[in-house]
């Protein structure tokens, strides 16, 4: 390297290696000698203050004084060091003359004594993670789990507020704010919708042919294609990528906002961010997942046609067949449905961002939180809404 | 005041020279026409008004950035061109404390100044712990090893921060607005330590500042960044530059007139 010659750090010389010993301990003060090079960088590490101490262990009331004659360079780990040496004294109630030590380093340890606002170094280890017994940890897992859900019902309550004034024409929202979302949710997001709707076509007609073929009905693919997407994958597949691509971004969006603080700063100009942030989100969301939900159920419908038409079914028999298996309701039933799964997408992500930490790693657990929640709140609500469109006889 | 300074300096070669630097982004020049020198061991101050490109000129002196044209030495050694592994090993050389900050929020204090000494020294996690320790006790933060950036005031932070700057015994200590958002007797304890620690570490100290109390206490010699000349307004010991500076724009900011 270039002409460094600096004395706090520098070239390791391996003969030279940092040296803290005992001179004596019988005799009254106890002196201890220090030498050598002490070099963070160095490999021989630092002198143990544990195996000197255990050498004195009678050492109650004794004095310490160096022997620093031997010192050659030192950097930080001697501070370091004799810090800790003094913590360890002191503790054993013996006494450390520091006025022995060079001026220099002394200087540094009254710096470092001085500032510690009468806090000891073992204080903090009083302050320990929570762990303890399974029954504890039980415990504090019930509890924060009761509070997550308590969190959960507060934030769906503000929702509900929210739209409440929103309805009342009382809300504090831009609903300008809402074209932006509607093209980051919408608009951006029909490549992959179109790749992965006109995949889940393609396969469910692979799974359907293989069956059909046995009976040379190959044709009723087409109407087994159309009914699942109409009624069942349009929406759900939506809602999945919707999930991924939406809830976590609002989730990011919003969580790094409430680090910054940005959102106590529209609290405290008085603009509820339930209205000005999380409506736009919700309602963009809203009018665009119906729209996704039709182009999923067309993708997919495309996709389950070029298998079928490979197997010796025409373009015009799979369209009539289509035609036959879905009605206007199978077609509602998945728009209702998508209109409720993006509430849910929505309020997941928007839920996840509000809560959210004061650290980068929070933000980042409320983006994945978001999208867990958000897949696990779709996947129930399409249950529910299976055995309820059952028992109203909604097909 | 400047004599001082040379005390530890085995020879007058400055510490950090700036040669002809020109900065700029894009077409969009910030700063030309940079030559200056920062000696060993004193405490150099960066001054100006807001939107002068002293931040700037702070990100291209640690390397985050690349000058238009000019160089930087470190040493003796260039720095600016310097390919990438003298870069690191230069760059390990030097001390940052950001403005926020910026320490990483996910690791408590005590893994924020150990995370320095665990990549670049040989040490056992012990010695790493202990020296962690007596780093945080200089700053006056002994007691909160174990705390995480979220948990602790505005202050405690910008301590914390001086602390990891100073994880690896840093030869250039770069502080980017120490006193920014403390109160005035914090900002005035901060400056207390930027010099004792100035003096016992033997570091040399480089700040960007725009608080004339700061600028006062702890500068042996400021250089002052002209917004409207886009170079070097004049460089010198403040209390002679705000006297007899030929300025006038040097001499409004440092007697804090908004003339002109």
């Amino acid at each position: 390297m270039s002409g460094f010659s600096h004395s706090i750090s520098g070239a390791v010389s391996s003969a030279n290696e940092a040296v803290a010993e005992w001179v004596s301990t019988e005799a009254r003060p106890c002196i201890l000698r220090i030498a050598g090079v002490w070099n963070i960088r160095g490999t021989s590490g630092i002198p143990r203050v544990e195996s000197l101490l255990r050498k004195i262990a009678d050492g109650k009331d004794a004095r310490i004084i160096f022997d620093c004659s031997g010192l050659a360079r030192h950097d930080s780990s001697l501070a370091a060091f004799l810090l800790e040496f003094h913590h360890c004294c002191v503790a054993r109630g013996a006494v450390v003359d520091f006025a022995t030590l060079p001026p220099l380093i002394a200087r540094l340890l009254a710096l470092a004594l001085v500032r510690s606002d009468g806090r000891s170094g073992s204080e903090s280890e009083e302050r320990a993670r929570p762990e303890g017994s399974f029954f504890q940890r039980m415990g504090g897992w019930g509890i924060s789990s009761v509070n997550s859900w308590t969190k959960a019902f507060d934030f769906l309550g503000q929702t509900v507020i929210a739209v409440w004034n929103l309805v009342r024409g009382r809300a504090r929202t831009r609903l300008s704010e809402c074209w932006l979302f509607i093209q980051a949710c919408g608009v951006d997001a029909l490549p992959i919708v179109s790749l992965i709707s006109f995949l889940t076509g393609l396969i469910l007609a692979y799974i359907g042919a293989v069956q059909m073929k046995q009976f040379g009905a190959t044709q009723y693919v087409a109407g087994m294609v159309g009914l699942a997407m109409v009624r069942e994958m349009g929406a759900l597949m939506a809602g999945v990528i919707l999930c991924g691509r939406t809830a976590t971004a609002y989730a990011a969006q919003l969580g790094s906002m409430q680090v910054s603080e940005e959102i106590s700063a529209f609290r405290v100009l008085g603009i509820p961010p339930m209205e000005y942030l999380v409506l736009p989100r919700i309602i963009a969301l809203v009018c665009m997942m119906p729209l996704l939900t039709l182009y999923a159920d067309l993708c997919g419908i495309f996709g389950g046609l070029v298998v079928v038409t490979s197997m010796d079914v025409t373009l015009e028999q799979y369209y009539t067949m289509t035609l036959r298996a879905i009605n206007m309701t199978n077609f509602l039933s998945g728009l209702i449905k998508s209109v409720f799964f993006a509430m849910l997408i929505g309020w997941a992500g928007c839920f996840r961002g509000m809560v959210c930490g004061k650290s980068s790693q929070a933000v980042g657990d409320a983006a994945t939180s978001a999208a867990v929640l958000g897949i696990t709140l779709l996947v129930i609500a399409d249950a529910v809404f299976a055995v309820l469109f059952d028992a109203i006889n909604f097909f | 005041m400047a004599s001082t300074s040379s005390t530890f300096s085995p020879a007058d070669k400055p510490h950090v020279a700036v040669h002809a630097l020109k900065l700029a982004y894009g077409e969009n020049v910030i700063l030309r026409d940079l030559t200056f020198d920062i000696r060993r061991n004193e405490v150099f101050v960066i001054m100006g008004g807001s939107g002068c490109g002293k931040s700037t000129l702070l990100r291209h002196l640690i390397g985050l950035q690349q000058p238009a044209s000019g160089e930087i030495f470190f040493d003796g050694a260039i720095f600016s061109s310097a390919d990438a592994s003298e870069r690191t090993a230069l760059l390990r050389r030097f001390g940052v404390m950001y403005q926020s900050g910026a320490l990483w929020t996910s690791l408590t204090l005590a893994e924020n100044v150990a995370l320095p000494l665990r990549e670049y020294t040989p040490l056992p996690d012990k010695d790493i712990a202990m020296l962690a320790r007596y780093k945080l006790a200089l700053v006056g933060l002994s007691g909160y090893e174990d705390y995480y950036p979220s948990e602790i005031s505005g202050g405690m932070v910008k301590r914390a921060s001086l602390a990891r700057a100073m994880a690896l015994d840093p030869e250039v200590l770069f502080l980017d607005e120490p006193g920014a958002g403390l109160d005035p007797v914090t900002s005035r304890l901060l400056d207390d330590l930027i010099l004792q620690l100035r003096d016992s570490l033997g570091a040399t100290v480089v700040i960007v500042t725009h608080e004339l109390a700061s600028i006062f206490a702890v500068a042996d010699r400021a250089l002052f960044l002209d917004a409207t000349t886009r170079t070097i307004g004049a460089l010198g010991e403040p209390n002679e530059l705000r006297d007899h500076s030929e300025n006038p724009r040097v001499r409004s900011f440092l007697n804090r007139k908004a003339s002109l």
